[in-house]
């Protein structure tokens, strides 16, 4: 049987340090795709998934057991790529633009593999409106992107949505329900056929 | 479209987006928690060799032994304090005790422990314990670094200097306890500024 997270932060905590590595390869696909649906910037994905993880070492002491180890990592993820927005929506305001990102960093995006089975045509227009979907997704405010993201994309309960993101049940239930308006709103005309 | 539809489609369409993929983030992780162990350790050891020497090399001095005292003590004591210790924001405040009593001033991870008991009508025993209470590997750490006693004369300022292994003061621990009202009590304790 599996071991459980929470018995593997038990071993880092004992000392065996290395354990570590197991907590990051099950949760860093998760954590990373939230982080990159949350900046559209792969390698700043990549920059806070790490800084995550190595805060969740430093913090291992303070983890509380009785919460998932997923959800305490989703908060500290969330908790830093929302510093870093807050930091960079600061940064447009600076003059000349000094401390901007250079050489148009923030346009990078990661290349979609190529998906297997049915027609041509079946998968262009597949790809074609999950392109549409996931930029309407990538244009939702971020308070309400997160919990459509945990929801619709990464299937965690409401309950635990709730538990990371601090906030009521019926709240995430609300923030889903606006997520879903918007967007159906913004892929009705291209779409009519899934979103009328 | 109900949002429960909406649900529904949601559901089937996010269903095929697949989640954004890292490249294995252990190394980076590992290099971090690694770099932070090093920085905490660098500036564990400064506190280590700084106290742990001072402990050893506590100098004690009783200004004004030799003056004669008139006030009795009236076993409370009121001492005004400044603890500014290892670049840690200044800490003030109003210190009163009872006689023995055992009285706490926190300085970030420095805590101070002071004990005032009036010996008879002339002197008054002053007891300082100097614990580190930071993080450690296995939970919080309570480490006495230096534990100084001094004999002072009511009335007249005691003074308690503390060294580094150089000889060279850390910082200063000054009280005067004297009898009557509260606010005739004063005491301060007050980094001394490197020597250039």
């Amino acid at each position: 049987m599996d071991e459980t997270d929470t018995q593997i932060v038990d071993r880092v905590l004992s000392g065996e340090t290395d354990a570590f590595k197991q907590l990051v390869s099950r949760h860093q696909r998760l954590l990373y795709d939230l982080s990159f649906r949350l900046t559209g910037n792969a390698m700043e994905a990549e920059d806070i998934t790490q800084a995550a993880f190595i805060k969740m070492f430093s913090n291992l002491n303070s983890y509380k057991k009785e919460l998932a180890f997923k959800n305490w990592a989703y908060t500290i993820t969330l908790n830093i790529a929302r510093n870093r927005l807050k930091r960079k929506a600061l940064l447009r305001f600076l003059p000349l633009g000094i401390f901007s990102p250079a050489n148009g960093d923030d346009d990078i995006r990661v290349q979609e593999p190529a998906e297997a089975g049915s027609s041509p045509d079946a998968r262009l227009a597949a790809k074609d409106m999950r392109s549409g979907l996931e930029n309407a997704i990538s244009a939702l405010p971020e308070e309400l992107k997160t919990p459509f993201v945990l929801y619709h994309l990464h299937k965690n309960p409401v309950k635990d949505i709730s538990e990371t993101l601090g906030i009521s049940p019926n709240a995430v239930n609300i923030r889903i329900y606006k997520a879903r308006e918007r967007l159906a709103a913004a892929l009705a005309p291209e779409y009519p056929e899934h979103f009328n | 479209m109900k949002n429960n539809d909406l649900e529904k489609v949601f559901d089937a369409a996010c269903g095929n987006i697949p989640l954004k993929e890292p490249r294995d983030l252990w190394p980076g992780v590992s290099m971090g928690i690694k770099g932070r162990r090093e920085q905490a350790r660098h500036s564990k050891a400064l506190w280590t060799v700084g106290f742990t020497a001072a402990a050893v090399l506590l100098v004690l001095s009783i200004p004004g032994a030799s003056e004669s005292i008139k006030n009795g003590l009236k076993r409370i004591f009121s001492s005004a304090y400044s603890v500014q210790l290892g670049g840690n924001a200044a800490a003030t405040g109003t210190l009163i005790s009872t006689d023995g009593e055992l009285k706490q001033i926190r300085a970030g991870d420095i805590l101070l422990e002071v004990r005032v008991t009036g010996m008879d009508e002339q002197r008054a025993m002053i007891e300082l314990s100097v614990f580190y209470t930071g993080k450690q590997a296995g939970g919080p750490a309570r480490k006495l670094i230096s534990k100084p006693r001094i004999l002072a004369m009511k009335g007249k300022p005691a003074e308690i200097t503390v060294t580094d292994n150089q000889g060279k003061p850390v910082y200063k621990f000054k009280m005067t306890p004297t009898e009557k009202d509260p606010a005739s009590y004063t005491g301060t304790l007050a980094p001394i500024p490197p020597a250039p």
